[in-house]
């Protein structure tokens, strides 16, 4: 019995400065997430070693509420500020994907057209 | 027992809705037509080569099993290419003897694959593919009786009228990208090799649209 008990005393001691860590970790993206503006467009990583990028639409005392940035519209993610690593400010890009593609792909060809006119003239010089 | 019956159904139904709320309804299907090049002549393995790329135009359809997984399947047409055949033979006394054969081909393919996309709900999705390309390669080779002279040596070519249909079956993989303009429309850009009997057969690069339903 006095075993399980210096067990349980050694495992709250060794716990204690983690808790305390994860509580003042806590704190800071509270203070962090109140001084975003809303909409802000940001990227999120979590504890559980996953991250995704969004919005942040509201933030309390309690959570951080995170609309995530995907294509087709999924639910507000509601974040304890206890399971938030980091929180990064992300630009946001003007052009979506396919038209960058689109400008990519036109843009070589009209290089690869350029040089060919090039060619194609300077071999009557 | 009626009411029992009731009250599991709306159990049921109280507990599914706020599940199936938190996942968004991702579309099952896509369909896209593209343009590409082909590059390589190993669908005509019978042919000599020109070394152009040649225009191809895919149809196709797509089946998501899960948000990862797809199933694909593709209608591939080409031109009609029209070329000549530069043929040399032996004759006695003929140095050179040649002859000039005109052919037509075309081609047309099905191919099936299974696709890996990466990411979820994103605005872009690269994958990476595998699967087989059935073509069906028609040739026809033509000429009208010729005489040539070489060496004030005259030789006759006869007249040619042949037609053969080939079917080849290719494997191939791919490698690309679905890059949306929103949430259903989207770009696709692809890059795939295939394999014949004797290595590289060919090689198309392509790009289209399409949309998921």
């Amino acid at each position: 019995m006095g075993k399980v008990i210096l067990v349980a005393v050694l495992s709250a001691l060794l716990a204690a400065p983690l808790h305390a860590q994860s509580v003042r970790d806590g704190e800071a993206w509270r203070a962090c997430a109140a001084s975003v503006e809303p909409n802000a467009g940001t990227k999120v990583r979590l504890t559980s070693g996953k991250s995704f990028r969004g919005y942040v639409v509201g933030a309390d005392d309690h959570e951080l509420r995170v609309n995530p940035k995907t294509r087709v519209a999924e639910p507000l993610r509601r974040l304890a500020y206890s399971d938030v690593v980091s929180i990064e400010r992300q630009k946001e890009s003007k052009w979506n994907p396919a038209t960058k593609v689109l400008v990519g792909v036109g843009v070589a060809w009209a290089v690869l057209y350029g040089i060919a006119l090039l060619a194609y003239a300077s071999g009557y010089d | 027992m009626n009411g029992l019956t009731l009250g599991l159904v709306l159990a049921a139904m109280v507990a599914a809705s706020p599940a199936s709320a938190q996942q968004p309804e991702l579309k099952k299907w896509d369909a896209g037509a593209s343009f590409g090049l082909v590059f390589g002549d190993g669908w005509y393995p019978a042919t000599d080569s020109y070394g152009e790329p040649q225009p191809a135009y895919h149809l196709e359809l797509g089946r998501f099993w899960n948000t990862h997984l797809k199933t694909d399947t593709a209608i591939i047409l080409t031109h009609r290419h029209e070329g000549y055949d530069y043929t040399t033979f032996a004759l006695p006394n003929v140095p050179g003897a040649y002859s000039f054969t005109r052919h037509d081909r075309q081609l047309t393919a099905v191919s099936g694959a299974m696709t890996y996309q990466f990411f979820e709900n994103q605005m872009m999705h690269p994958f990476v593919s595998g699967g087989l390309q059935v073509a069906a390669a028609t040739n026809h080779r033509y000429r009208d009786a010729e005489t040539y002279t070489i060496n004030r040596v005259t030789y006759t070519v006869p007249k040619l009228d042949q037609r053969s249909t080939d079917v080849v079956v290719r494997p191939f993989v791919a490698v690309g990208a679905k890059s949306y303009f929103n949430e259903r429309t989207f770009i696709k850009s692809e890059f795939s090799a295939a394999v014949g009997g004797g290595g590289f057969s060919h090689a198309i690069l392509r790009l289209g649209f399409g949309v998921d339903f």
